[in-house]
């Protein structure tokens, strides 16, 4: 079979992948994109929760961990994770990037050297603060509860361009994917400018494993029953945490990567609803509007999240038998929700079984558990001075932020992924995605995400200084990445 | 433009239906203007529901809905009981319940409150006219180019 030659292939075409394609094709590069979701038009995106699930996640919805204590949640469409998350964007603090630095051995990870590379993610994005005038009765009640306790809050900043809340639009409705087009996920955003750029996207194609040689890197995989191959001089992974580290670890690279799979993080996130006698309608309008922005939250290694969601979700986390759940559920208009966000520090691992399947060891260690229960505590006592009837707690935790299994360091035997980019040992394979998170940072991860595929793209462009003390293991190519 | 296919799994059959009509009774009785599970249809939207599931687990659920389903209505309440009580377990020693749990309740509760029941006298879904549910969202073609 002949095979076609890229200057490089992308694997995944979320937050890492989406932003990096753009970069690439903009330095006139030529770039193949492989992708195992599906292509969709905006206003075709589900309308409905079951479709939305079967039809744009991996695994029709949740995949738990080994010990089934946490659901985990990631994209399967073309856009990844940032056409189903919320698009809640922050940058990192010091705490988070100075832990980085601590892990990885890299001065690159501070709020000044990444201060660049959020900038030029940023311009590229349509960025805005939810008002006050957009809050529903779940804002209300988390506002009123924070000022009453004495916690401080601050408004949410969304990726989106023309919501248009006040005509009535209801944001949640883009959990599956934004009609409008008006969330900026990189389906709506970096792909589109890419695609004009010239770069190529193959949807529905299930990449299984890579080969890396001297002249470049064979991509395989399937496209429905379809075996394929693709050859390109780089292959850039950006599959995702469970993603990328499936595929480096089918490619019988485990051995040679001492530290692959492990170092998983997923901010354990504990739901807790509580009734009101009056409706509170959380799932109206910009259904997240605020977080928690208090110092005591941050040292403590937890934040609260305004949150809500729709019937199904609801459904599945409230607790409880049948008749005292189905009352809860005819009450979901009375329902308002918090749920604590837990900075994990106990690490998890990916593995593979005999049969291939991934398997994902992860456990709530102590300083979990000490963690959520404080934030609990306090999520209880917001509505017992809002004057909530009734207080139910999920059951099972879940995890949307799926980070680490191939981090980026100095060394072999701690890291996957050299200041490069590049996998160690490996000078044409790359992994760009949240997979490179040495540590997990207790902040909504994507926006960082993008900022380190825009640093990449330098690296891969040769438009940055490498790293001190690291020589360039391939040479540059020429092109320059501009903000 | 089409809407991307998604197979419904083919394997579930009639009998399927049933057994998961039966077990979701017992998690949804109806109650006043809620309609029952079996009312509301909602178990012929499990083979939509588990087309994205890895095929080895939609063969596990196929497995369990007719073993579970087959059993008497108090014997299915009370297994669901014991799955309830043993989620609280820590570790592995928990992990089967929290997994029959996400097995069972995660696709009756997903078929059900999706709202795609037809079975208002409007011809709408009963289930969210019961909950007073609608999400709004005003689409222009000048919004998705
Ligand atoms: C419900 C939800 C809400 C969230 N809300 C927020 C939020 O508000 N803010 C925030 O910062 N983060 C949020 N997140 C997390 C955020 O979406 C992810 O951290 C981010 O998308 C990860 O980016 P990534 O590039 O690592 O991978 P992804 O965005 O997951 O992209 C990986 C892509 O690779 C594809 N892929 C995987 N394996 C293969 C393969 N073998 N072959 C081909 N393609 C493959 C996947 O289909 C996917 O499209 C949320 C997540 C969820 C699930």
């Amino acid at each position: 079979m002949k095979l076609s030659r890229y200057d490089y292939i992308i694997v995944g075409s979320g937050a890492g992948g989406g932003v990096l394609a753009f970069h690439l094709a903009r330095a006139g590069k030529r770039v193949l994109m492989l992708e195992a979701g599906q292509r969709w038009q905006p206003r075709d995106y589900p309308d409905n929760e079951l479709d939305a699930s079967a039809r744009l996640m991996w695994s029709g919805g949740v995949e738990p961990s080994q010990d089934a204590s946490l659901m985990l949640m990631r994209g399967r469409t073309l856009g990844g994770g940032t056409v189903i998350n919320q698009c809640l964007l922050d940058r990192f603090d010091d705490i988070a990037l100075d832990d980085w630095a601590a892990r990885s051995g890299l001065d690159s990870f501070s709020e000044t050297a990444m201060g660049r590379h959020y900038d030029a993610v940023e311009a590229d994005l349509s960025l805005q603060s939810i008002p006050e005038s957009d809050w529903n009765g779940n804002a209300r009640i988390y506002a009123d509860g924070f000022d009453r306790l004495g916690y401080r809050r601050a408004p949410l900043r969304r990726g989106q361009s023309r919501c248009d809340v006040a005509g009535g639009n209801d944001c949640m409705r883009c959990l599956g994917g934004c009609p409008r087009a008006s969330k900026q996920s990189t389906a709506a955003t970096f792909l589109p400018r890419a695609e004009e750029l010239g770069l190529e996207i193959i949807t529905g194609c299930h990449i299984h494993g890579v080969v890396h040689g001297s002249a470049g890197v064979t991509v395989y995989g399937q496209v429905g029953r379809e075996q394929v191959q693709f050859f390109a001089a780089r292959c850039v992974l950006a599959a995702g945490t469970l993603g990328s580290s499936r595929i480096l670890m089918n490619s019988g690279l485990g051995d040679a990567l001492p530290a692959l799979g492990k170092g998983f993080f997923c901010h354990p996130q504990f739901v807790t609803f509580a009734r009101y006698a009056e409706p509170v309608d959380a799932h109206r309008g910009s259904f997240q509007a605020l977080k928690s922005d208090d110092p005591r939250f941050r040292a403590a290694g937890f934040k609260l999240e305004n949150v809500f969601m729709g019937p199904v979700a609801a459904a599945y986390l409230l607790p409880g038998g049948a008749r005292a759940h189905q009352r809860l559920m005819r009450d979901y208009r009375h329902l308002a929700c918090i749920e604590v966000a837990v900075r994990d520090v106990t690490p998890g691992r990916l593995s593979l079984s005999r049969g291939g399947q991934l398997r994902i060891h992860k456990s709530l260690g102590a300083p979990e558990r000490k963690r959520a229960r404080e934030g609990l505590k306090i999520i209880r006592d917001i509505y017992r001075v809002t004057g909530a009837t009734e207080v139910a707690q999920a059951p099972t935790g879940i995890g949307l932020h799926l980070m680490g299994g191939c981090a980026q360091g100095l060394h072999r035997d701690s890291s996957v992924v050299n200041p490069e980019f590049a996998v160690h040992g490996m000078p044409r394979l790359h992994v760009v995605d949240g997979s490179l998170f040495p540590s997990a940072p207790g902040i909504n991860p994507s926006l960082t995400i993008m900022a380190l595929a825009h640093r990449a793209a330098e690296a891969l462009l040769g438009g940055a200084q490498a790293p001190a003390g690291i020589s360039r293991s391939v040479p540059a190519d020429a092109a320059e990445v501009s903000a | 433009m089409t809407t991307p296919a998604s197979q419904p799994i083919a394997a579930f059959s009639q009998r399927h239906e049933q057994a998961l009509a039966r077990i979701g009774d017992v998690l949804i009785p109806g109650n006043g203007s809620l309609p029952s599970y079996s009312e509301s249809g909602a178990a012929a939207l499990a083979p939509r529901a588990l087309a994205g599931a890895r095929p080895v687990d939609q063969v596990m659920m196929l497995r369990l809905i007719s073993v579970v389903g087959a059993l008497p209505r108090p014997l299915i309440a009370l297994l669901l009981l014991c799955i309830r009580g043993g989620m609280r377990l820590p570790g592995i020693a928990g992990a089967p319940a929290r997994l029959l749990d996400l097995a069972l309740k995660g696709v009756v509760m997903n078929t059900y409150y999706c709202g795609l029941d037809r079975t208002a006298p409007d011809g709408d879904s009963a289930v969210f006219h019961a909950l007073d549910f609608r999400l709004q969202m005003q689409v222009d073609d000048e919004d998705t180019k």
